[in-house]
């Protein structure tokens, strides 16, 4: 699993601490269950929890701090906005609470921190919940979308497709919260870490600079002999990497690996070049590396993949020309992708030495450039 | 199920992912060879990478290519003595090493103590759902941590061998055998794992008395190698990697139908193109036939030969890797051998010779008559090496049975089979 490998943490301190750069907010019942458990799993000074709902009770209930949104509530945000580097939220869409409350802290934000990155995770109502829930889940979404950074957009119905039928339901939910709190820590730990290679915040900067995008994101941890391969596989294999990535072209990415602290400086050169290979070249990538100590005799990949606007600011395509190439480009990654680099191999097991899945033609994988002009 | 009359009549069947081969041949025992007289081969639409895709469309496939066999034989292939090539990511290798104190008083190694040690490493246990196919003798080492390949008449207080087992993920061999088996409506009587068919065709152990052999068979799903020096098989292995994923790379580079890639590396040396290093076509343009859903009506020579280049290249350069792991390249002192549908590629021994840094030349299959086009097809050399298998195992029973008539060995009696790991080739 993505989440093996990560210590738990500490119960935290009612206030929000001043210094944190990060603040990871859980807004709405759904939001707050992923943060709670998110806090569950990961403690660092450099990070800040906060749960916000509308029920006064959750003060009681909740070991975080929380903000109850009574009126004025609002007025307690640009406290809380000041000196973060970055902004993550999680929220459960279909209900009012969670976007109503999304939306005013992203108005704060563009109020007295416009440069500060949102990332909103958003997760999506199930098929089988009320029609009209899903369709207000699909209008906040277009609604928060030109607030935020990014919005990485989770739906319940492609993570329960990945679990065996005869699953529990009641388990089914919490593994669902677990996954989104996997996601979210996913997404900061590495900042945390000690930096090998390239593991900066201005890189999520770089990738979410652009407002009204969407992101993907792929997560995957591998351990014994194959764990490099094991973990590209299962970031190939995210749920919600596939479904993002074959609805959309993408335009840059972020791939952050984490090692144990007894990897040698060949298994990480190895490791990374892999995971450069699996992405096509005209995206501009940033890759990162990072030792975690938490991680034992294992690798974690994540994965973040950006999705311009439909119809892209001159900003966003002054920017992504900065990063090498104006035209469109391809994503070539995830397994509706990756079908189309594996080509008649890509429904058969495929073949594998060391980290190299040789499906791949060998100079997409070499990164050889082939004169197509005719 | 076996029959009771005895064999002189041999069939090798390989379910190879471009085509399916049956092939028909007679012992000619005073000249130690085999005479071919059956050849059927039909298109494999459902095997990929060596394995079964579809059970009822390779069976289809496979009676077309018996019926063509016995018509040309004239001989009922279920009369014969069946052997069936496996290929496959599920047979792997594992190393088995076992030591045994010398039993002459003056220390000196006997055949007799070679023997024992390779029955002991025979004896070692292998996961439940493992079949083992085949065992092989990797090397000798003596008491003092010497490594021999031939210790006979050495002196040593003991002397330890590691043996190579062959085994197979019971259920996806099965497989194979069911499908085999049920159009047969009978037992199969061995199976062979195909880099030591490879073996088996083309190496005699005097080509190994001084160096060791290596041999390639480039197949449309699985590579094959194995080096074999004078103490038997040092190691022999698969790549689930071969034309098909060559045809498939130019089909993903130019938006070439499958067909159309296929066709086009079929047609290499036509189309005046060549895997050789350093090759220069320049802007040299192919045509392409025209088509639906064809995206371009050319492609650039040179863009086609790179494609193919960098992927025969990574291969031979995976297997180079592979053998200097497990210390064989240091025994191969003799020229490697191609064999396989792509080892007629332009070019490919060139390529080959830069990477393995030896001379390169194709396989020979040895000790066969008959049939000579089909003999001169390098795609025919696993079938081949099944049949000369099949035909030395079944001699090995022979010897070993003291009945006149020995019923035909049925796969399920392995235990004569253990006479095949004492002599090793």
């Amino acid at each position: 699993m993505a989440g093996k490998g990560m210590s738990n943490g500490a119960r935290h301190s009612r206030q929000v601490s001043p210094r944190a750069k990060v603040l990871l907010v859980g807004l709405g019942y759904a939001g707050v269950k992923v943060v709670r458990t998110a806090a569950r799993q990961f403690e660092h000074p450099d990070y800040a929890f906060l749960a916000v709902d509308q029920s006064p009770e959750l003060q009681a209930q909740c070991e975080l701090p929380v903000l109850v949104t009574a009126a004025g509530w609002e007025q307690q945000l640009p406290e809380l906005l000041d000196q973060r580097k970055m902004l993550l939220l999680v929220v459960g869409l279909g209900g009012k609470t969670g976007t109503r409350a999304a939306k005013a802290i992203c108005g704060a934000v563009r109020a007295h921190r416009p440069e500060l990155p949102v990332l909103i995770m958003a997760s999506m109502p199930f098929a089988f919940e009320n029609g009209e829930r899903r369709a207000l889940a699909e209008t906040s979404l277009r609604e928060l979308r030109p607030f935020a950074s990014a919005i990485i957009p989770l739906d319940n119905e492609l993570l329960f497709a990945q679990m065996p039928p005869e699953t529990n339901s009641m388990a089914a939910f919490e593994r669902a919260d677990e996954w989104l709190a996997e996601v979210a820590v996913s997404i900061l730990r590495p900042f945390a870490c000690t930096n090998l290679v390239n593991v900066k915040f201005e890189h999520l900067d770089w990738l979410l600079k652009e407002r009204n995008a969407q992101c993907a994101i792929g997560i995957g941890w591998g351990e014994g002999e194959n764990a490099i391969g094991d973990a590209i596989a299962q970031v190939m294999e995210s749920p919600f990497l596939q479904r993002m990535a074959s609805s959309a072209q993408a335009d840059r990415a972020l791939a952050v690996v984490t090692f144990p602290e007894e990897s040698t400086l060949d298994q990480v050169r190895g490791c990374l070049t892999t995971v450069r290979s699996l992405f096509a070249d005209q995206l501009s990538l940033e890759m990162g590396a990072c030792v975690d100590a938490s991680v034992s005799e294992g690798v974690r990949i994540v994965v973040l993949i950006h999705f311009p606007p439909a119809a892209p600011t001159a900003k966003g395509a002054a920017a992504r020309s900065r990063h090498g190439s104006d035209r469109q480009m391809m994503l070539s990654f995830t397994s509706s992708i990756t079908q189309s680099r594996t080509g008649i191999f890509s429904a058969s097991s495929p073949t594998r030495y060391q980290y190299h899945n040789l499906d791949i033609p060998t100079y997409i994988r070499q990164n050889i450039d082939l004169d197509t002009t005719t | 199920m076996a029959r009771k009359q005895p064999v002189n009549y041999f069939t090798s069947i390989e379910l190879g992912t471009h085509t399916i081969k049956v092939l028909m041949a007679r012992e000619l025992p005073r000249e130690q060879a085999l005479e071919l007289i059956g050849c059927g081969e039909a298109d494999s639409l459902s095997v990929v990478k060596g394995e079964i895709a579809n059970v009822t469309i390779v069976r289809e496939q496979l009676r077309q290519a018996i019926r063509q066999a016995e018509a040309q034989s004239g001989v009922d292939v279920r009369d014969t003595y069946v052997a069936l090539a496996i290929s496959g990511g599920y047979v792997s290798q594992r190393a088995f090493s076992t030591e045994v104190a010398v039993a002459a008083p003056d220390q000196t190694i006997t055949q007799g103590d070679i023997n024992q040690a390779i029955l002991n490493a025979r004896k070692s246990d292998l996961p439940a759902d493992s079949f083992a196919i085949s065992t092989t003798t990797r090397l000798f080492r003596l008491g003092d941590g010497r490594e021999t390949l031939t210790p006979l008449g050495m002196l040593s207080d003991s002397l330890s061998v590691t043996t190579l087992t062959y085994a197979a993920s019971q259920m996806r061999l099965m497989s194979a055998v069911k499908c085999v088996g049920e159009l047969l409506e009978r037992d199969l009587n061995e199976i062979c794992y195909t880099p030591l068919a490879l073996v088996a065709a083309c190496l005699r152990p005097a080509d190994v008395t001084l160096a060791g052999q290596l041999i390639l068979d480039l197949g449309a799903g699985v590579t094959s190698y194995a080096v074999l020096t004078a103490a038997g098989c040092y190691t022999a292995g698969q790549l689930t990697v071969g034309a098909e994923h060559a045809a498939n790379d130019l089909s993903l580079a130019f938006g070439l139908p499958i067909m159309m890639a296929r066709q086009m590396l079929c047609d290499f040396g036509r189309l005046d193109c060549s895997v050789a290093p350093g090759r220069v076509s320049s802007a040299r343009l192919i045509e392409l036939p025209k088509g639906p859903g064809m995206a371009r009506s050319q492609v650039r020579a040179s863009s086609v030969e790179l494609v193919v280049r960098v992927r025969l290249q990574e291969l031979f350069a995976i297997i180079r890797e592979s053998l200097e792991k497990e210390k064989a390249l240091c025994h191969v002192g003799g020229t490697v051998l191609l064999s396989g549908g792509l080892s007629s590629l332009p070019g490919v021994c060139e390529l080959a010779q830069s990477v393995f840094g030896m001379a390169v030349a194709p396989a020979r299959p040895h000790s066969f008559r008959g049939l000579e086009q089909t003999l001169a097809r390098p795609g025919f050399v696993t079938p081949l090496g099944t049949l000369q298998n099949a035909r030395r195992n079944y001699a090995i029973y022979r010897a070993q049975c003291s009945e006149e008539e020995p019923e035909t060995p049925s796969l399920l009696r392995r235990l004569w089979r253990f006479a095949q790991a004492v002599i090793n080739f």
